[in-house]
């Protein structure tokens, strides 16, 4: 038995239907086609004609089933696309060219042939593109989600966007902060599969010492989550506060705390991939390495804490 | 009618549907006759609206729905519910306040 209009019809109203309805709402669908079909018949249309004009007058079942299904049908509506695309293109052409080059370099550093060099560093972009869009498009698609239920809230006067004053922090701050906290934690994690050696074995000789896996490098990307948390939370208040200036303080002089004690404590550099390089009883790149960073961290912790009371200070003027 | 007019046209009448909806199904009835009874009414609206319109009624309460076998064709009774009737009241009465202050605005116009 072949299906009938009505058949296919209703299948693709109901496929789309949640299960619970769908039972209920292709019955009362099937009657109703064929009462609209009778109707024509009755008023002298044939048969085949009428079941025909009848579906079509019922139009599209994607509309109907946008009408059943009462929700948006996309993932991210027309608020945050914009967004969504900008930030993606960004973390892209900032974090594509950094991993290829890195990955290159390292397969040079490793002696792997250039065919394999390409191979490798193609499928790891390849990879790499489809997680950035899935993960941002994912939160997107939360944010697209919560909105709705957000919305219906009652809406007050203080819910105003405050209008960026003088030396507010731009959106392109935020993007740019947050493009590169997210190329710091994909370095972090990253070190462990792509650090230019590896021993005998084949294993790959990470370029941190191992054993921060444990709570170091935990503790690490929880900072680099604070930081994009703080980013994206100064960019929404539109201008900087004495929360805004407390609160960048202590996050950098955390991360600096953080580094010092890793450098001159347990360790942050695995002595093995430092030992890649040759020793030299003169220089011992670990120690000059573990120097630079740790004068480095401190370094930027006062230099991020005075800018974010430098930017506080100047903005207060502007604000009348 | 052009396109322009269509667009308000439509916009005008968006709601309307729901009202006319509550105030027909007090006397309960199926969602073919409701909208072959709407259109003989001069509402113009698709099934495509109306159907789905229906359940969203219901589960706001404002229908009750009950399936009836006794036909040969097993049909979904909906009824306007004592919420339905109610908001259906207030709704009528905005609807003559609206038409008495068109009515004001249009004056010499008519």
């Amino acid at each position: 038995m072949t299906a009938t209009l009505t058949d296919r019809y209703v299948y693709a109203v109901a496929r789309s239907l949640p299960e619970a309805r769908r039972d209920d709402v292709e019955r009362e669908l099937r009657a109703t086609i064929a009462d609209d079909v009778d109707a024509r018949v009755d008023g002298g249309t044939p048969t085949a004609e009428a079941e025909r004009a009848a579906l079509t007058a019922l139009g599209d079942p994607a509309r109907l089933v946008a009408g059943y299904l009462d929700r948006p049908l996309h993932l991210i509506g027309p608020t945050y696309y914009l967004a969504w695309v900008r930030l993606l293109r960004l973390l892209l052409v900032v974090v594509l060219p950094i991993v290829a080059a890195t990955s290159v370099l390292g397969h040079l550093i490793g002696g792997t042939p250039p065919g394999g060099i390409f191979g490798a560093t193609i499928g790891l972009l390849i990879s790499l593109t489809v997680h950035l869009a899935f993960w941002t498009a994912l939160v997107f698609w939360l944010m697209e989600r919560t909105k709705q239920s957000a919305n219906l809230d009652a809406w007050t006067v203080d819910d105003l966007p405050t209008p960026p004053v003088k030396g507010a922090p731009p959106f392109s701050d935020m993007i740019a902060s947050v493009a590169f906290l997210v190329v710091a934690a994909a370095a972090l994690v990253g070190q462990q599969f792509w650090s230019g050696f590896s021993d005998d074995e084949g294993n790959v000789i990470p370029v941190l010492a191992p054993g921060l896996w444990t709570w170091g490098i935990p503790m690490l990307l929880a900072v680099v989550a604070a930081e994009i948390g703080f980013a994206v939370w100064l960019w929404k208040a539109a201008r900087w506060t004495a929360a805004h200036v407390l609160v960048n303080i202590g996050l950098a002089l955390g991360a600096a705390a953080l580094i010092v004690f890793f450098v001159t404590g347990p360790g942050l550099y695995n002595p093995e991939w430092f030992a890649q390089f040759g020793s030299d009883d003169e220089i011992d790149p670990l120690r000059i390495a573990n120097f630079i960073t740790a004068v480095a961290a401190v370094g930027i912790a006062v230099w991020d804490s005075v800018d974010g009371v430098v930017k506080f200070l100047r903005q207060k003027p502007g604000r009348g | 009618m052009n396109e322009k007019d269509a667009a308000h046209l439509q916009e005008l009448r968006r709601g309307t549907v729901v009202l006319a909806s509550l105030l027909v199904l007090r006397t309960p009835g199926y969602g073919y006759a409701l909208l072959d009874q709407l259109e003989r009414a001069g509402f113009e609206v698709g099934g495509d609206t109306l159907y789905p319109l229906l359940r969203r009624l219901e589960s706001q309460g404002l229908l009750v729905s009950e399936w009836n076998t006794d036909d040969a064709r097993p049909r979904k009774f909906y009824r306007t519910s004592d919420e339905g009737v109610a908001l259906a009241t207030r709704l009528a009465a905005d609807w003559d306040r609206l038409t008495a202050s068109l009515h004001d605005l249009r004056g010499d116009l008519s």
